[in-house]
């Protein structure tokens, strides 16, 4: 017996029950009117009755949501203005959150997409001054050569985060394309290798040596389509010739967005001068990124002291290493998490609103619930069913957040060419989604900003949370941004 | 003979099952008549409400204690639906008495101790 037959059956029943308490009735003299009314008001509400006895067969639960949630749906329609407002109002503030967040998840929290992405540490220069406190700086070519050529639980690689927009000539035909310069060693550090021909010799990353290119997968589909043999090929590099020795698998990104990379050709003079080089490592299996940083330690105490500045400041030279992902993003954290903070604010007003609309709506269907409750729906119906109100409203909202925040991304790329890199790698997925914040919170934020936590071995039996707490304490207190974002961080995030 | 509101007694969470199955033991009964005679024969001390009765009534259907089937009321022009016991009603029937019988001479015990 189906639903439609069972409700058919019982109100059949029911009505039967009435009638013979009225036939009772009317053999005790009441005239047929009075007793149908008797009966009826003996009986009590009969709608009450047909639900409480429902609630027996097993479809019950579904039904009686899928019956809430198209009555929910009614009223949602019925009231266009509200409903519209309030979903507008949703999907702007989870939209944008949502697309900031995306960014921060890329940033700080999604593990890099190479292989043990752990292992991988991102190298700098410190300069401290006791009376002047620290700088960081990227490398010169004289600091890359010492950790070059004194590698020893660690493979280096050296590279140019800046990438060049450049005339790529193939035959007649011409294209813009996106070049970054990287050392020797790049892929194999990352751990990622061409998937066609090789990637840079080390005859290729010196001054003067053979002109090499490795495209990604996507310029080679870009200029040459489907050929299945590109090594060997020769384009025109800013009217320069060079031939095609690699091509990276596709979806690869060095952390930004690139075509194609030549290579670095570190060198001391020139450019290597100054500090314009990044400089990365891979720890070695067996050994650990706080092995590693002893060993850079070490290493400190050989590099040469720069001349004391004019007013007799003697700067103390140290390699510091931490984290690739941390690394990297350390020039985006700022902006990044002054932008949370400012869309946080916009999701706060949102739910305020949100919450005052739904208030507002609520108070004005007092008196329709009351009459509800007086015919016999229970506390627990009412209940859902001002829930589910809402729930179809923050789906709605929700809904609409995904365009908004898709857009709100696309308007993150007008905003700052540092983030554009970082910007392309972030997409609205489910890492991305409010719901799972929290979980990734908690995970990520372990993960990304606690290794050296983890690896040290002074660690001991310290949690990973005590780790990570310290290190976040350690690199954040020093700012004021730092302790709010982090105090609301670990209030959200219990 | 209509009892006040203060001489009435409510059922037991559970019990009304095994009431409505008694009740079955004498033979196919319809709904209606089911509540009546539980309150006749109880002295009118239940009011059996039909927001449970009926729910009780389809439970045990569902479980396969009764059986269902529409039938003309006796000396009525109109069609009941008659709820009949099944053997596995008989069953629970008789556990449920025995549960019953226990759980009275347990109470009895401590309520009067000898």
């Amino acid at each position: 017996m189906n639903r439609k037959e069972r409700d058919d059956e019982l109100a059949r029943e029911l009505r039967a029950h009435m009638d013979l308490e009225a036939d009772e009735l009317r053999e005790q003299g009441l005239s047929p009117e009075e007793a149908r009314l008797a009966a009826r008001r003996a009986f009590g509400s009969p709608a009450l009755a047909m639900d409480q006895t429902r609630d027996v067969w097993a479809w019950n639960p579904v039904d009686a949501l899928s019956r809430q949630l198209r009555f929910a749906l009614r009223r949602a329609r019925k009231s266009k203005g509200f409903t519209a407002t309030v979903a507008l109002v949703i999907a702007l503030a989870v939209g944008v959150t949502t697309a900031i967040f995306a960014l921060i998840d890329v940033a700080f929290f999604k593990p890099l997409p190479y292989p043990e992405p752990d292992r991988l540490a991102y190298v700098t220069m410190t300069f401290n001054a006791a009376s002047r406190g620290t700088v960081e700086q990227v490398l010169t070519g004289a600091q890359w050569e010492i950790l070059r050529d004194n590698a020893g639980s660690f493979e280096p690689a050296v590279y140019s985060e800046w990438t060049t927009g450049v005339n790529c000539g193939v035959g007649d035909r011409a294209f813009f394309v996106q070049q970054q310069r990287v050392g020797a060693s790049f892929f194999q550090v990352l751990g990622v290798l061409p998937v066609q021909g090789r990637s840079f010799s080390k005859e290729e990353d010196i001054e003067n040596g053979p002109r090499a290119v490795v495209l990604s997968e996507s310029l080679r589909r870009r200029i040459y389509g489907e050929a299945a043999e590109v090594i060997g090929q020769k384009l025109l590099l800013r009217g320069e010739p060079y031939t095609v020795v690699g091509v990276m698998p596709p979806g690869f990104r060095s952390g930004v967005n690139v075509d194609l990379w030549t290579p670095l050709r570190a060198s001391t003079h020139g450019e290597g001068e100054g500090n314009n080089y990044q400089g990365m490592l891979r720890v070695k299996p067996g050994a650990s990124l706080s092995a590693v940083a002893g060993e850079l330690d070490n290493l400190s105490k050989s590099l040469p002291l720069r001349p004391p500045g004019r007013d007799g400041t003697q700067w103390q030279p140290r390699f510091k290493v931490q984290p690739l992902l941390e690394g990297r993003s350390a020039v985006v954290r700022k902006p990044l998490l002054l932008l949370l903070g400012a869309v946080a604010m916009v999701l706060l007003i949102g739910a305020i609103n949100v919450g005052g609309l739904l208030l507002a709506k609520q108070s004005g269907r007092a008196a329709e619930l009351a009459t509800r409750l007086a015919l016999g729906a229970s506390r627990r119906q009412v209940f859902s069913e001002v829930l589910l109100d809402s729930l179809v409203l923050v789906a709605i909202g929700g809904a609409l957040a995904v365009p908004v925040s898709v857009a709100a991304l696309d308007g993150l790329r007008l905003l700052n060419d540092k983030m554009f890199g970082l910007v392309e790698a972030a997409a609205i997925d489910g890492r991305a989604w409010p719901s799972r914040w929290p979980a990734r919170w908690a995970r990520g934020s372990s993960r990304a900003c606690c290794p050296r936590g983890r690896v040290s071995p002074a660690s001991g039996g310290r949690s990973l949370w005590a780790c990570w707490w310290r290190a976040r304490w350690r690199s954040s207190c020093r700012c004021w941004w730092g302790r709010a974002f982090w105090g609301a961080h670990s209030w959200v995030c219990g | 003979m209509e009892k006040s509101e203060t001489e009435r007694v409510e059922l037991l969470y559970g019990t009304l099952d095994m009431l409505v199955l008694q009740t079955l033991l004498f033979g196919p009964c319809h709904g209606h008549a089911i509540a009546k005679h539980i309150q006749r024969t109880s002295d009118e001390a239940f009011l059996v409400e039909h927001g449970s009765l009926y729910p009780a009534l389809h439970r045990l259907e569902r479980q396969g204690w009764v059986t269902t089937n529409w039938d003309k009321a006796p000396g009525k022009n109109r069609e009941v639906k008659y709820y009949l016991l099944t053997p596995a009603g008989k069953k629970q029937l008789t556990a449920q008495q025995n549960k019953w019988a226990q759980l009275v001479a347990a109470i009895g015990k401590v309520m009067r101790p000898a």
